[in-house]
């Protein structure tokens, strides 16, 4: 089996083979054909005459659609073949394979082509996890089509393959007897189907996905810049938020952004309102579904194994198995701290943008209850402050934030604090929630007393903050504080957060910039999670130490907030680079070394591509650089570039203006 | 109205849906519109209500109308879901219940439903 992976996607359903077209996946391995968090295919292998075939050139048509050109191995370095095999396949309800043979000899020549298939039907959970199964398999000839199935009890999940050409089945597969004249060639479309879903969202054909992404690209903001890597990036972020677009079955047929691949094809409370804040001046209906869809899944009760609340905005959403049976709490699960502010945040943002009022009085009931779980659920220790401490002890979160796995919330000298943690971007978060909550109730709820209160209760949550998180001998917010009220003092890249959120103190915010361009924090491509010097970090450490590309977008976003445009544009510099060096694509995360040491960003080892909130940096980071602002029903530009973009045009931005385009020259010099 | 079976304890379908009659506004139901059919099967027996939803009033009914979604299921089922006990989106999940139509409107629909006792 070859390294390199080949994969293609379509929303929540993707397909990811070796370089031959094959599959052949154990149980841990995350290839196969996927649809909502199920694997439909784990077994799918080609052979001719008993041989497996060698790869001559993958085609990366589309997204959805790649074309595999093989021929028949010999067992040598040479390929001397007077065959030639080609497989073109395209994700839809499962895929659609189209095999070509073709003869290229003056004699005519017999062939058995066989492929092999099986499915495991795992939950990716299971995959990510190497769990076993609890139901029963079973294979099924019907109307000529090879049917495999899985059953537990009243759940059902099957897989349908078909040929056009004739065909002889067995459990295990296909297999034809396929005569080729001389210079013949032999054709047959074969169909996958992923069966039993009972949550269909809407599908497009073929053709219209290639007409549908044309379309996405021609009406998203045109760049004109003389860096040329930057078209690339530009253009490569469009395709893939396209691609990880996917219409759940209440999106009302619109989409918002899944996650990323392969372990996150599926609605994220904080990654889709993340990437959908990034997208907003270029493409503002990722917005308007997100807000929908989270809006209606918006927590009502108190459940504890869901670690659901009322008025709490969903971490996380799955349709698998363990789901399906509550092994796992995904049905919804809501253990994310940050999700439920970032909603309000995202609805204001979105209608000063878009000036879309509607869709502001249609999600008052859901505002009111997000902002109202601020101060009555997640006050877990009654002063003023999110905090969070899950519920669910067995399967539930423990770290609630978006730095969520175990290690990443530490002092300075790596202790790890107990539980409840309120982290400092979470208050942030609840500042600027309370305060555009607050625009949104005297502009559009009438409700000049709310609007008051919160403002109040901003106000006082500033204070207090500034007092309780400042780390007066590093000159920065602690990370967190602990259930007794103590600083947890690491330094770490969560101050630029706290830019972006405004909760920072005018006169304290030079301090938080020095440290966030420093030589502990910036690592010359972006900022590290955590500060080199902190007992915990790790250059590859997921979040002890890594650059997160969406991570350092917000913090430049935060930096323009204070006046910091030379800061800013500069950290755009860095992680646009480093996107040219990634070839247009920004991986979740890249290791924190040094950029003088290491020359090229190192990706970290297991990150997954393309992420959502990674492919929204660039774009994130080009409305910072030119300082797009809107301003009552103006949009405003104020742009600083970083040395070496001499100039930069965006057409055609989308907004209550209509459209209108921003230009800029650089005049700054950073490095 | 009640409905007792013969060992005197209420039908909880029932109570649900006399407890949705008798409590006038749902303000988390604002601004959201539709009707919901709810099919349940009591052993072979279909039994059919009818909730529209307009604006947080909620009006419920036996009588046939024009609905947006479906939700048809076991009424034993229903009615562990109706009292918290069970989840609609599991159940669906799980094939025990099944949704048609517009699945945001009983998304919603869901925010009735008590929590987990």
């Amino acid at each position: 089996m070859s390294d390199e992976l080949v994969q293609i996607l379509d929303g929540n359903t993707f397909v990811v083979s070796d370089s031959r077209g094959d599959i052949s996946a154990s149980l841990t391995d995350p290839t196969g054909l996927f649809s909502y968090d199920t694997r439909f295919l784990s077994k799918w292998i080609l052979t001719v005459d008993g041989q497996h075939l060698n790869t001559l050139s993958v085609d990366d048509l589309n997204y959805f659609e790649t074309r595999f050109f093989l021929v028949p191995g010999t067992g040598t370095v040479y390929v001397d073949s007077k065959l030639s095999v080609i497989r073109q396949r395209a994700v839809g309800e499962g895929f659609e394979e189209q095999l070509t043979i073709l003869n290229h000899d003056e004699q005519p020549v017999d062939l058995h082509v066989r492929i092999d298939v099986a499915s495991d039907f795992a939950d990716l959970f299971e995959v990510k996890d190497a769990l076993a199964k609890k139901g029963s398999y079973t294979t099924r000839m019907d109307n000529g089509s090879l049917v495999l199935a899985y059953d537990r009890e009243t759940y059902a999940r099957w897989t349908t393959i078909s040929s056009s050409a004739p065909v002889e089945l067995d459990a295990d597969g296909l297999s034809f007897d396929v005569h080729l004249e001389p210079h013949g060639e032999w054709t047959t479309d074969l169909q996958v189907l992923a069966g039993g879903l009972g949550i269909g969202a809407e599908r497009r054909g073929r053709t219209s996905k290639a007409r549908d992404l044309e379309k996405w690209v021609a009406e998203a903001p045109r760049l004109e810049c003389d860096w040329e890597p930057l078209q690339r990036i530009y253009h490569q972020s469009l395709v893939d938020l396209a691609a990880l677009r996917f219409s759940p079955p209440i999106a009302r047929g619109r989409s918002l952004p899944a996650a990323g691949l392969p372990w996150f094809m599926t609605m994220f409370g904080r990654d889709s309102i993340f990437t959908s804040l990034q997208a907003l001046p270029f493409v503002p209906e990722l917005a308007w579904t997100t807000l929908r869809a989270l809006g209606e899944w918006q927590g009502s009760r108190r459940d504890d194994f869901r670690d659901e609340d009322p008025g709490r905005i969903l971490h996380e959403l799955r349709y698998g198995e363990l789901t399906a049976f509550e092994e796992r709490p995904h049905s919804a699960y809501y253990g994310a701290a940050d999700a439920t502010p970032l909603f309000v945040i995202l609805l204001d943002e979105y209608e000063r943008w878009s000036g879309d009022r509607n869709l502001v009085r249609d999600l008052e009931y859901e505002a009111r209850a997000a902002l109202r779980w601020i101060d009555e659920y997640a006050d877990l220790q009654g002063n003023g402050y999110i905090w969070y401490q899950r519920r669910n002890e067995e399967t539930g979160l423990e770290n609630q934030c978006w730095k969520d796995s175990w290690d990443s919330i530490s002092y300075r000298d790596g202790r790890l604090p107990g539980f409840p943690r309120a982290t400092c971007e979470l208050q942030g978060y609840a500042y600027d929630a309370k305060l555009r909550g607050a625009r949104l109730a005297r502009e559009f709820w009438k409700d000049v007393a709310f609007a008051e209160e919160l403002e109040q209760q901003a106000a006082d949550l500033k204070r207090r903050f500034n007092r309780d998180f400042w780390v007066a001998d590093g000159q920065y917010y602690a990370l967190a504080l602990d259930a007794d009220g103590a600083q947890v003092d690491a330094l770490s890249s969560n101050n630029g957060h706290l830019l972006w959120s405004g909760i920072v103190d005018k006169s304290k915010a030079k301090a938080v910039a020095r440290h966030l361009l420093g030589p502990r924090l910036f690592s010359g491509w972006g900022v590290r999670t955590l500060a080199e010097g902190e007992a915990r970090y790790n250059p590859i450490g997921y979040h002890v130490g890594t650059v997160w590309p969406f991570d350092t977008s917000f913090i430049a976003w935060g930096l323009r907030k204070y006046g910091f445009k030379q800061e800013a544009a500069q950290l755009a510099s860095g992680i646009l680079e480093a996107a040219e060096l990634f070839g247009g694509r920004l991986p979740e995360a890249f290791g924190g070394y040094e950029r003088s040491v290491t020359k090229y960003p190192v990706q970290y080892p297991t990150a997954c591509s393309p992420q959502a909130w990674s492919t929204g940096a660039p774009l994130l980071l080009l409305s910072t650089m030119l300082g797009l602002e809107p301003v009552g029903e103006h949009l405003v530009v104020d742009p600083a570039l970083p040395a070496g973009i001499g100039h930069l045009e965006l057409l055609d931005i989308p907004g209550r203006w209509g459209r209108i385009d921003a230009f800029a020259r650089g005049r700054m010099r950073v490095r | 109205m009640a409905v007792s079976n013969f060992d005197g304890v209420t039908d909880p379908t029932t109570a649900f849906f006399d407890g949705l009659r008798q409590g006038g506004r749902q303000p988390a139901l604002a601004r959201k519109s539709g009707v919901v059919r709810i099919d349940l099967d009591d052993n072979g027996r279909s039994e059919r209500w009818f909730v529209a939803i307009d604006d947080g009033t909620v009006e419920v009914s036996k009588r046939n109308q024009a609905a947006d979604s479906t939700f048809r299921l076991d009424k034993q089922l229903f009615g562990r879901i109706a009292t918290g006990e069970a989840n609609a989106v599991t159940a669906v999940l799980r094939g025990e219940a099944s949704l048609e139509g517009d699945w945001n409107l009983v998304i919603v629909f869901q925010r009735l439903f008590p929590s987990p006792s």
